[in-house]
């Protein structure tokens, strides 16, 4: 709990920055611009003028405790049971496989967190995130209904947010997770006043 | 049961339908309505006590753009250029007219009964000017100036209870069903004490039913719809009349019997946003809903009941013909078919595993679409797209104008050689199970009036010049994008060919994704999300680039779009509407 805390105030400072290589790639890439690869990425850059504002590493914390919560009590209960009823040997399966994931989820915890990205354009919200699947969510400010912020009991203990914005549309699931939790509120705000502005019935 | 019908029939037209005379008994299709009848939009717009602000933008739009078909002379101006693809395989003289050129009424079919099937002699909810009752003459010539609008009953003052009538339906439906689920049971007990049960149970339902009839209340309240309901748990809602989204007059068949309505109110938000007056005499129930779109509108509340122009009338002949001459359709029945003559022919009674699913999906899938879209009749008026239908259970639907977000022309593949499709929408205030069940726009339709219906749903754009481009290396039919100032479409389907239309103005968030494989090549999705409902406009395999420069006009036009039109409520006091 306590180092955790102490974790994400120790690296408080950097949010906002453009902290990694990807989140300056607009402006310095030297790649054929013909590439598929390159045009993709390109593709997915922030909006003029803006960069994109990463998140927190204290999300990769997150979830790496949330995938330890899940893969253990799995693994375990599976292993036993495999053990139970076809004999010990069988009892490794289900333990490898819950491990398996686990490195999974823990080793490319950072990779997606660093896919996290948000940038405030003039009339919009650019949204970015995914490995596998990239996406890049553009939402209007005048179509923002609510502007949660919430913390779970670990997101606290992380010192981090979620920011979720909903739309009269169900189906795009907007948010923005590992925001510090004083950054989160200010967006939130932002977020609202501009919703407010923007606004326009249904 | 006729008799309200009769009565219906016989009442003298209200006003605007007084003009509808010319036209004959078939409903004439829009085309020709609106294009060169100028002095016809004039008088259909003129009903005695309009207020003036229904007659706003009583003309073309100022720049030549057409105004919006709440407006009354929507598509006078665009009534030039019929949209594309006129059907060349009509069966029905309607349809021919729908997607003729505008010109001269053809003339009018002999008979009122001009559906082949001649369902035209139990149309229910037939609007005030559509002649054509039982009994009415073929043709009849231009009605004399009917009396002054009946006062009515005042429906928007004072605090209103349902009509007592559903008290006695709540006690028929009850015992009914109580008769038809212990009625079995009890029946080994002698007659006489299943008389007695029953009677008990009348008499018990009867209690509760008058009680809670004379708890339940509803009243016109300022800006709000006051409701409540409830004896045990008293319920009381106070319901924002600017978020309503749609008004719809529904009637059982039990309920026709009694001649009460349910008057539906959709509002934007939730599964809990809608509110249920049940019931109303039937009559009432109307000038409910009138008062209620009137009000909505920002007219005067006791407004009369907006004029309405017919856009469609769908023959029961290309309904029936339509929705069985589809590939799932057509293919269940075959294999149903083949295996009760296998089943038959080696006695195998293990061959209902397979016919019963194929017969309940028939049912779904053919049965159901015919019994409720029977007598399916299209209008437009100030308040919005009017669809009467169902035999059974006889709808009267009202979508307000701008409370439908997005549009989706469905055209099966067989459907391409009778040039008729399917339109299905988008409706905020529809959710979940309503939203399956009110979506539909229209059932079957020839494609050039389905166009014509989605410039007028979505005033000033025109949908069929949407330019459509295919993505990069897939054949010119295929999945395809584009947009234009006011519209974003995107085509996809390979056997049933899906064509959705969002408007700028209506689109929430824009999304691009692209998977590990389509960054490899470069490709990305592009996708515009829109309130729930059957829409989901999205295009696949577009070059990255291509997409980002998509979804940033995208966003750019929205963004216009939006500060243009403002919101949709009391849209009819706005001088200018998007």
């Amino acid at each position: 709990m306590e180092f955790a805390a102490s974790d994400s105030e120790h690296r408080e400072p950097r949010p906002g920055a453009a902290e990694d290589g990807r989140a300056t790639e607009p402006e310095g890439t030297g790649g054929a611009p013909d590439a598929p690869g390159e045009r993709s990425r390109e593709a997915f850059a922030p909006p003029e003028g803006t960069a994109w504002t990463r998140v927190l590493p204290a999300l990769d914390a997150y979830r790496r405790v949330v995938a330890a919560a899940v893969a253990v009590p799995c693994g375990v209960v599976g292993a036993v049971a495999a053990g139970l009823w076809l004999g010990p040997g069988a009892a490794a399966v289900p333990a490898a496989a819950a491990l398996l994931a686990l490195a999974a989820a823990w080793f490319t915890a950072g990779a997606a967190r660093r896919s996290w990205g948000y940038a405030e354009g003039p009339t919009d919200l650019y949204l970015t995130h995914g490995t596998a699947v990239r996406q890049l969510v553009v939402v209007p400010y005048g179509r923002m209904q609510v502007v949660d912020v919430t913390a779970d009991l670990l997101e606290q203990a992380l010192g981090i947010a979620t920011v979720r914005v909903r739309t009269a549309a169900t189906t795009a699931d907007t948010r923005i997770p590992g925001l510090g939790l004083d950054d989160a509120v200010l967006l939130r705000d932002r977020l609202a006043a501009r919703s407010e502005t923007f606004s326009t019935g249904l | 049961m006729s008799d309200p019908e009769a009565e219906e029939h016989a009442r003298p037209p209200r006003g605007p339908g007084a003009t509808q005379g010319p036209a004959g008994p078939e409903p004439r299709p829009l085309r020709e309505v609106t294009g060169p009848t100028e002095t016809n939009a004039v008088e259909q717009v003129a009903p005695p006590r309009v207020d003036p602000g229904r007659l706003r933008g009583g003309g073309a739009g100022p720049q030549g753009r057409p105004a919006p078909l709440w407006a009354p002379h929507a598509s006078a101006p665009h009534a030039a250029p019929p949209p594309p693809g006129p059907p060349h395989h009509v069966r029905h003289p309607p349809q021919a007219a729908a997607a003729g050129p505008p010109g001269p009424p053809p003339p009018p079919p002999p008979g009122h009964g001009a559906s082949p099937f001649g369902g035209g002699g139990n149309v229910r909810f037939l609007p005030p000017g559509a002649p054509g009752g039982p009994g009415g003459p073929p043709g009849p010539p231009p009605h004399p100036p009917g009396p002054p609008p009946r006062p009515g009953e005042d429906v928007v003052h004072g605090p209103q209870r349902p009509h007592w009538g559903s008290a006695a339906f709540r006690t028929a439906v009850s015992t009914v069903v109580f008769l038809a689920v212990l009625g079995p049971v009890l029946l080994p007990f002698g007659v006489a004490w299943s008389a007695l049960a029953v009677l008990a149970v009348a008499c018990g339902s009867a209690a509760h039913a008058m009680l809670s009839w004379w708890n339940s209340g509803f009243e016109l309240r300022g800006d709000h719809l006051v409701v409540h309901e409830g004896l045990v748990r008293r319920l009381s809602r106070e319901v924002p009349l600017s978020r309503l989204q749609a008004v719809d007059v529904v009637r059982p068949v039990l309920a026709q019997v009694f001649g009460l309505a349910e008057l539906r109110i959709e509002l934007a938000g939730g599964d809990t946003g809608e509110v249920r007056l049940r019931y109303l005499a039937r009559p009432r129930a109307e000038r409910l809903r009138a008062a209620l779109l009137a009000h909505a509108a920002g007219l005067a509340r006791n407004a009369p009941e907006a004029p309405e122009r017919p856009l469609y009338r769908l023959p029961f002949g290309l309904l029936l013909g339509a929705l069985a001459f589809r590939l799932p359709v057509l293919a269940a029945f075959l294999a149903f078919m083949l295996l009760m003559v296998a089943g038959f022919a080696f006695a195998e009674p293990g061959v209902l595993g397979g016919a019963v699913p194929l017969l309940l999906g028939l049912v779904r899938g053919f049965l159901g679409p015919l019994i409720r879209y029977t007598d399916f009749y299209a209008s437009l008026s100030p308040d919005g797209l009017r669809l009467r239908y169902g035999a059974f259970q006889a709808r009267m639907q009202t979508v307000p104008p701008g409370r439908v977000q997005a549009v989706r022309v469905v055209e099966p593949v067989l459907w391409r050689s009778l040039g008729v499709v399917r339109v299905e929408a988008n409706v905020a205030g529809y959710v979940g199970e309503r939203q399956m069940d009110s979506s539909t726009l229209l059932p079957v339709a020839p494609r050039g009036l389905a166009y014509a219906l989605l410039d007028e749903v979505f005033p000033g754009t025109r949908a069929a010049e949407v330019p459509l481009r295919p993505a990069r290396g897939r054949r010119p039919a295929g999945p395809a994008m584009g947009f234009d100032d006011r519209l974003f479409a995107t085509r996809r389907g390979v056997l049933c060919t899906v064509t959705e239309y969002v408007p700028h103005a209506r689109l929430q968030s824009v999304r691009m994704e692209a998977g590990p494989l389509g960054r490899r090549l470069g490709r990305a999705t592009v996708a515009v999300d829109t309130p729930p409902g059957p829409v989901r406009a999205w295009a696949a395999g577009r070059d990255a680039a291509e997409a980002r420069r998509a979804v940033d006009a995208l966003s750019r036009l929205g963004q216009e779009a939006r500060t243009r039109a403002g919101g949709p409520e009391r849209w009819a006091t706005r001088s200018d509407p998007s």
